[in-house]
């Protein structure tokens, strides 16, 4: 064998070796050693939490994970988990970047270096990766924002889902509006960015319009990394419906209001579902005065819940942002899996598993009812509930038993 | 489709369009000189974006007298980038070249990930949020503008390539690098000064849009392909082919967006690409290098 | 080669060899933990992508920026035939390598007579890829982009093993025949007419080759080869959409491997995977906590290579351990070429 060649195949030898120990130390040197997930240490409980911190996407997975951080933080100044002797909780932060296949390779590190439960994703594709892995060695999975229906209906047992699904969602959307609109709104169109995400939203919508009494006479679906929407704006103006629903990611959303703002176009409503937009906090810096008014169907935490200040403002003075809703779900899941660990009195997998399908945990700033979850590990009580930007801030307008102000709607002249 | 609807497609498209050939005059300049793809480009309008950010945030400045900052700026970038990493492999096959401006744009971009955050920003200018209105015609302030300084400093480009002594050298060193060195001229240099002034361009390019859009670490991604697009349309090295090449692909997208649906639209572009590619390499108005190798 | 003492001992230094590496290669996954296992798939079919890749592009010089159009036809046909049709993925792998060597083909024949080159052929490429995922994104048969869920079935007959180690054989046995094969090319005609093709084609043309020819050849075999690649990655997966097939990420992770380790070497892709792997790894998990460091690294890393190690890995070694090249038939990465200036433009 040629000398090169004889070298080349020596590398390859070498690197596949030191690629293994490498990665095995870049890993240990991260965090504390512990064996398969089956035992933490006595005084430290690992929870993994896999979330897109790079990347286009990297606004709200830090966001969910920082709120995570908060719970933790919470849990242990309240002393960690008593049942095991006052065991602290520790937060694994992982990296999804965006992508379904890191993340599968981020549950399975996490999972190595111990976590007894892993959280995430944010993105659904993500999601289905990364639960099939925690299904493939049974750790429990607690899914923090993740909509997509069909992530749930794999029959996995591992996996648990807090936040409502794309269909409890557009279900909620259809049943408000049938409660709110008045007889002159009859029509829709729907806007929406054309990945899983929002085409799954508007399909479903499409489908059960009749539900809340309306018709949808148009759909506009948009490629949500787009440097302009001026084209669907002018499709929707000639459209003229009563209601614009929007479903997409902040910067497209925002875009599109931007975009129907600065041509002084008025509907009757604008109303989004799980939009990445239209609850957020910035979108009422970003257009000023043109917020007022555009409501969502979106998760909220509870402002009639007296914790829910405490939260917030752990939040506001750890990280000097308000906490979005996407966050709130991250928060829970902590608390929920804190709950388990409590009543499984161990971090036994099966164990916890079992404890976590019987949750019945009502300590949290949902706006609803206890959080319980079916045999899909899905949230039983899950809910979304109705906002409004009215003077600067996005408050709850519906359901009334959480609401803080009364609807405007539909928008006056 | 109403004719109101058209004729709006129709402004909408002129007016993205005229973004679209700012983003792209930078990057054809820099081809057009050293035959180099920059795929940094997009990153480095990034750049401008968020010093038009910050500028305008913490100073009150108005964007649009950010712009000469941005020049600035911008350019020492790129004066470096040029002098100090590509020109390590001038000599290097092309398709590393290629590759060095995407490890270039994977580093600029994290970096902006890890100062400013993963949040997207934007500024509001009082005055420019509504739309001029002819009628039911909304013409976009902001984008209005962009379009005037898109043909602004397309004219700058070409009085300063064709009436200065800078520009002259920069033309020789593009046509014939060994002989511009004969005659005396510094091509390390003038590599990098053209280089510097392609980086200017996507400085300008992110200052003029940030008004109309937002600014995060990735929104490079966004008008990368266009500009590329665009830039090849018109004619790589051809700074009037780019800015007519980007009116028509503003047009295209506009009018397409209009009666087609969804990202069909995008099919659009990349067909005229592709159809350019095959049919006119040089580009519609010529002046491109058609030869892949240098 | 020499005289006969040298020819028997590098036969048996290369059966030895062989053998030692072929026994930790088999043996290796047992021992493994699975997030280590994975990481060693992943490498190992990141290796297998970009030399794909580089029997095209490496190998004969035709630089493709858009390989993920054939991964992406690959995943879809057999992920389509599997979850719409019941036919089984080992049938539906085939398929999808078939489907992308046609469209290859087409590809390749529409650009290659349009005397395309360099940039722009890597740039029709992008676009064909592109276009493809737009067209995947917006297409009701294949679920647009809401993507395929593949059922879990757990059967070998359907591509699915419950231990990840068959995956890891699957993917390990491709990997080997496919650089064997390349190995195997390097020293026949065809080799030598991709390497003169790449090196200069005008001068290949005027000696006679068939330029057209062959540039086909290569970009069908590459094809047909990367659409396999797709069918694994669905089968490992689980869940495949536009985006994820036929993004730009895949086309990159193609060429990122190849770049550092060698372009048009048959060893490159494998040592640049492998190196890759562990730095990608280690940038994220160890930089997790700043946001955006580890690919500010990663890129780092990558400007380095190709400012200091312009022929990768391989070229390096290859350049500080030279062999008598009118003997042995080894790729070289065209040397020569890059120091002295050609006359021609």
């Amino acid at each position: 064998m040629s000398k090169p060649k004889r070298l080349g195949v020596s590398i390859l030898a070498v690197l596949l070796a030191l690629s293994i120990a490498l990665t095995g130390c870049g890993s240990k040197s991260t965090e504390t050693k512990a064996t398969d997930s089956t035992q933490s240490t006595a005084k430290e409980i690992l929870i993994g939490s896999i979330h897109p911190m790079t990347g286009s996407m990297a606004y709200e997975g830090t966001a969910i994970t920082n709120a995570e951080q908060i719970a933790v933080e919470a849990i242990n100044a309240a002393g960690g988990i008593k049942s095991l002797g006052g065991a602290k909780i520790k937060l694994l932060v992982g990296d999804s970047q965006g992508l379904p296949d890191k993340a599968a390779s981020e549950a399975q590190r996490l999972i190595r270096e111990g976590a007894v439960a892993l959280t995430g994703t944010y993105t659904s594709s993500s999601a289905v990766t990364a639960t099939q892995e925690a299904e493939k060695v049974q750790v429990p999975f607690v899914i923090t924002v993740a909509a997509t229906t069909n992530i749930m209906q794999r029959g996995f047992k591992y996996s648990f889902r807090i936040q409502p699904n794309a269909d409890a969602f557009c279900e909620d959307f259809l049943s408000y509006m049938k409660a709110l609109k008045t007889p002159d709104i009859k029509t829709v169109a729907l806007v929406h960015e054309n990945s899983l995400f929002g085409t799954y939203f508007a399909d479903y919508v499409k489908k059960n319009i009749d539900k809340a009494g309306l018709t949808v006479i148009g759909t506009i679906p948009y490629a949500a990394n787009t440097g302009t929407l001026d084209s669907e704006v002018t499709k929707l103006s000639g459209l003229k419906p009563d209601l614009v629903v929007g479903t997409g990611y902040y910067q497209d959303q925002s875009l599109l209001m931007k975009t129907i703002k600065s041509r002084n176009l008025k509907f009757k409503g604008i109303v989004g579902i799980a939009n990445g937009a239209f609850s957020d906090p910035k979108l009422i810096k970003d257009l000023g005065q043109d917020a007022e008014g555009i409501m969502d169907v979106n998760y909220r935490w509870n402002p009639k819940n007296s914790k829910t200040d405490q939260v917030l403002k752990n939040y506001q003075t750890k990280f000097n942002a308000t906490m979005s809703s996407h966050a709130m779900y991250g928060y829970t899941a902590i608390q929920v899996i804190a709950d388990a660990l409590e009543r499984a009195k161990s971090t036994d997998k099966v164990q916890l598993r079992d404890a976590l399908a019987s949750t019945n945990f009502t300590n949290h700033i949902l706006p609803q009812g206890a959080i319980k979850f079916d045999d899909k590990g899905e949230n039983i009580n899950a809910a979304a509930v109705l906002l409004q930007i009215q003077n600067g801030k996005q408050v709850i307008v519906y359901p009334e038993q959480f609401a803080q102000a009364k609807p405007i709607f539909p928008t006056p002249k | 489709m109403t004719g109101v609807a058209i004729l709006q497609a129709t402004v909408d498209g002129l007016l993205m369009g005229g973004v679209y050939a700012v983003t792209a005059v930078g990057l054809t300049l820099i081809f057009g000189v050293m035959e180099i793809v920059n795929f940094a480009h997009g990153a480095l309008m990034m750049l401008g974006m968020y010093i038009t950010y910050w500028l305008c945030t913490l100073f009150g400045i108005n964007p649009y007298l950010t712009i000469p900052i941005s020049v600035v700026v911008l350019f020492s970038i790129g004066f470096l980038i040029q002098r100090y990493l590509l020109n390590q492999i001038i000599k290097a096959p092309q398709h590393n070249q290629l590759l060095l401006t995407l490890g270039i744009m994977l580093f600029i971009e994290n970096l902006a990930l890890f100062l400013w955050t993963p949040d997207t920003r934007s500024i509001q200018i009082p005055g420019l949020e509504k739309s001029i209105m002819l009628g039911e015609l909304a013409i976009n302030k902001p984008k209005l503008f962009a379009f005037v300084i898109a043909l602004v400093v397309t004219v700058i480009l070409y009085i300063i390539l064709r009436k200065t002594t800078l520009g002259r050298a920069i033309r020789a060193t593009s046509q014939e690098r060994e002989g511009a060195c004969l005659v005396g001229i510094k091509v390390r240099n003038i590599n990098a000064v053209a280089f510097g002034i392609g980086a200017a361009c996507a400085g300008v390019a992110g200052s003029i849009i940030l008004p109309f859009f937002f600014a995060s670490p990735t929104v490079g991604g966004v008008f990368l392909l266009r500009s590329f697009v665009v830039a090849i349309l018109g004619g790589l090295g051809n700074f009037w082919g780019a800015l007519v090449a980007g009116l028509i692909i503003g047009l295209s997208e506009s009018l397409s967006g209009l009666f087609l649906s969804g990202s069909w639209n995008d099919l659009v572009i990349y067909g005229i690409f592709i159809l350019v590619l095959f049919l006119r390499p040089t580009g519609l108005f010529g002046g491109g290098q058609v030869s892949g190798s240098h | 080669m020499g005289h006969t003492k040298s020819i028997f001992r590098s036969k048996f230094n290369m059966l030895y060899f062989g053998l030692f590496f072929g026994l930790i290669l088999v043996a290796l996954p047992w021992g493994l933990n699975t997030y280590y296992l994975n990481l060693v798939i992943m490498a190992i079919f990141g290796a297998y992508l970009s030399q794909c890749w580089n029997v095209m592009s490496g190998y004969a010089g035709q630089f493709s920026f858009g390989h993920a159009v054939f991964f992406g036809l690959g995943a879809y046909t057999s992920t389509v035939l599997f979850v719409d049709f019941g036919v089984s993925p080992w049938v539906g792998m085939i398929i999808g390598s078939i489907v992308a060597c046609l469209v290859g083909l087409l590809i390749g024949y529409l650009s290659f007579r349009y005397h395309l080159k360099g940039h722009y052929f890597a740039l029709a490429t992008l676009a064909f890829a592109e276009i493809f995922r737009v067209i995947f994104t917006n297409w009701p048969f294949v679920k647009g982009s809401m993507g395929i869920l593949l059922p879990l079935t757990g059967k070998p007959t359907q591509m699915q093993f419950e231990n990840k180690v068959y995956y890891y054989y699957l993917i390990l046995i491709i990997t080997v025949l496919l650089t064997g094969f390349l190995k195997y090319i390097s020293k026949t005609r065809l080799g030598l007419y991709f390497i003169a093709i790449r090196e200069n084609e005008d001068a290949a043309d005027a000696l006679g080759v068939d330029i057209l020819h062959y540039k086909l050849i290569a970009l069908g075999i590459s094809a047909a080869l990367t659409a396999l690649a797709g069918t694994f990655y669905a089968q490992y997966f689980y869940y495949i959409d536009p985006h994820l097939v036929f993004g730009s990420e895949v086309s990159i992770n193609a060429i990122i491997p190849a770049i550092i380790g060698g372009v048009g070497t048959v060893w490159g892709p494998i040592i640049g995977s492998l190196v890759l792997m562990p730095i990608s790894e280690l940038t994220r998990t160890l930089l997790a906590d700043y946001s955006g460091m580890n690919l500010m690294v990663y890129g780092l890393i990558l400007m380095i290579v190709i400012i200091y190690l312009p022929e990768g890995v391989m070229g390096f070694i290859q350049n500080h351990f030279p062999t008598k090249k009118h003997i042995d038939i080894e790729l070289q990465t065209g040397k020569e070429d890059i120091e002295s200036e050609t006359p021609l433009n």
